[in-house]
């Protein structure tokens, strides 16, 4: 009979109490603010939100960034390859995943977020639709070695059978920590651990490719114990910051040239994580209220709408343009002459190029515009 | 004198979106259009301020020659413009192509973006004129 001995791992850093409590307090103050909108309307800022991560975390660039002012609503991406929506429906899927992994949590249907299985039941959602067109073996850990995509690496990333290893304990630590913290001192240490996890994890490097996305996953999963909607404005910041997000990992992980748990240090990757996860926080509150004051404008000056219409007319103003499923609901709009339908442009559709698309008519978008802008202006 | 670049000819994977980006979104003008005389493809040929940009879409009528898959190679497109950079990286913005603002005076299309348009991914770089 043989012993094994524990593998070790870098340590969990620890974050300020005062910063944890900031950060469940602007993550639940946008939940909050979400529960007092009709549900209608709130149900489309969600899946606004969580479409414009998924676009992030997909790693498809955002319809502009670099040296401008980014507006609050960013364009859907359209000039979409086959290979990117592919990346999408991943991703989606994997954040499917998560969400109902959350709820039945919550309900205590399932004893803790994460599973010895879950990084690769992720992997195998994300990187299941062919993203590359190569062979990425979607769930299979990597049987050869690999390096760092980042140029300015110098860590070498474990061999197969360690990486093996290190996921088996990586998982088992989580396990530990969903389990032993709830009352004791190490309450309130979630985003913490999840932040090292996307550390840890990149560090192990387990699948081929899609190692980030399943990482950034595992963040969102393990960050919601407290937090009442999954932390996507994280996602997003990491995703707009994303040369700063490579550049922490590098800086941490280039102090050793391979696995030496002593020397990876994550406690400034994981402060630098709160404070894109609390700047997300921050731009999703904007969101809420900016989309709030939409829906009170068109409550307002168009009598007789339905909240569902609200809800519509605050998602075209959103979204700048609607394609595909539910036109029924633009048709109704149209017909009221408060939107628009025009030919789908090529960028934007799939399969059938003849699809029609919809929009506000410009003096409603203008009137929300002017109606949102009076809005935040008084209110701040 | 060197001699002057009259034309670029390029394979396109998705016409109709490569004619949405060079056409409605940055202006250029359509001058002819119709089958290619001696490729199975069509073609559409766009006055790029003063350098004709022929574009390829194959297609498989079986009537002629098919274009050689190995053909596109362009790696950079740069075009000066006078609009300003903000406002033409807002405008393919709100048209949901992915823009990457370099500085204020230089833009470049994401590679996803032109990927999905041409199959592969030539930088295509916006500088205003110096």
């Amino acid at each position: 009979m043989t012993t094994s001995t524990p593998v070790a791992l870098p340590v969990i850093p620890a974050l300020p109490s005062a910063l944890v409590a900031q950060w469940i307090t602007a993550h639940n103050a946008n939940a909050d603010a979400l529960a007092e909108m009709p549900s209608s309307l709130a149900a489309h800022v969600q899946e606004w939100q969580s479409e414009h991560a998924m676009e992030g975390l997909s790693g498809i660039a955002a319809s502009v960034s670099g040296a401008v002012d980014l507006p609050l609503f960013p364009s859907r991406r359209a000039f979409l390859s086959d290979h990117d929506r592919a990346r999408l429906a991943g991703c989606r899927a994997g954040l499917d995943h998560v969400e109902v992994r959350i709820t039945l949590t919550r309900e205590h249907r399932v004893d803790r977020l994460l599973e010895p299985e879950t990084p690769f039941v992720l992997h195998a959602l994300v990187e299941g639709p062919d993203t590359t067109g190569d062979v990425s073996n979607p769930g299979l850990l990597r049987v050869n070695d690999t390096r760092f995509a980042m140029r300015q690496s110098t860590y070498s990333l474990p061999d197969p059978n360690a990486a093996r290893q290190l996921l088996a304990a990586f998982t088992a630590r989580l396990a530990e920590e969903g389990t032993e913290r709830e009352g004791t001192e190490r309450e309130g240490t979630d985003l913490a651990v999840a932040a090292w996890a996307i550390f840890t994890f990149l560090a192990i490097h387990p699948f081929v490719d899609g190692n980030g996305r399943t990482a950034r996953l595992l963040y969102l999963l393990l960050a919601s114990r407290r937090l009442r909607a999954p932390d996507l404005g994280a996602l997003e910041m990491l995703t707009l910051d994303r040369q700063g997000y490579i550049a922490a990992l590098a800086d941490a992980y280039n102090v050793t040239e391979h696995w030496d748990p002593a020397a990876l240090d994550a406690t400034a990757f994981t402060r630098l994580v709160a404070t894109w996860s609390l700047r997300g926080a921050d731009v999703y509150r904007q969101r809420i209220v900016s989309a709030g004051a939409a829906g009170s404008v068109a409550d307002q000056v168009h009598a007789g709408l339905t909240r569902d219409d609200v809800g519509w007319i605050v998602r075209l103003w959103m979204d700048g343009s609607w394609i595909g499923r539910n036109g029924a609901a633009f048709d109704h709009l149209a017909d009221r002459g408060l939107v628009e339908r025009f030919p789908a442009p090529p960028s934007r559709s799939i399969g059938n190029r003849t699809a029609l698309a919809y929009r506000l008519i410009p003096a409603l978008r203008d009137t929300l515009d002017a109606g949102v802008i009076e809005h935040v202006a008084a209110s701040a | 004198m060197p001699p002057k670049l009259l034309a670029l000819e390029y394979v396109v994977e998705d016409l109709d979106r490569t004619l949405e980006l060079l056409v409605d979104l940055l202006g250029f003008e359509e001058v002819a259009r119709g089958p290619h005389p001696g490729l199975d493809a069509e073609m559409v040929t766009l006055d790029a301020g003063g350098v004709a940009l022929t574009l390829l879409h194959p297609t498989d009528t079986g009537d002629r020659p098919a274009v050689n898959p190995q053909a596109c190679n362009l790696s950079q497109l740069v075009f000066e413009t006078d609009e300003p950079i903000p406002d033409l990286a807002g405008r393919l913005a709100d048209a949901g192509a992915g823009v990457i603002v370099d500085s204020p005076t230089m833009a470049h299309l994401s590679a996803h973006t032109t990927a999905s348009v041409f199959g592969v991914a030539p930088a295509m770089l916006f500088i205003e004129p110096s």
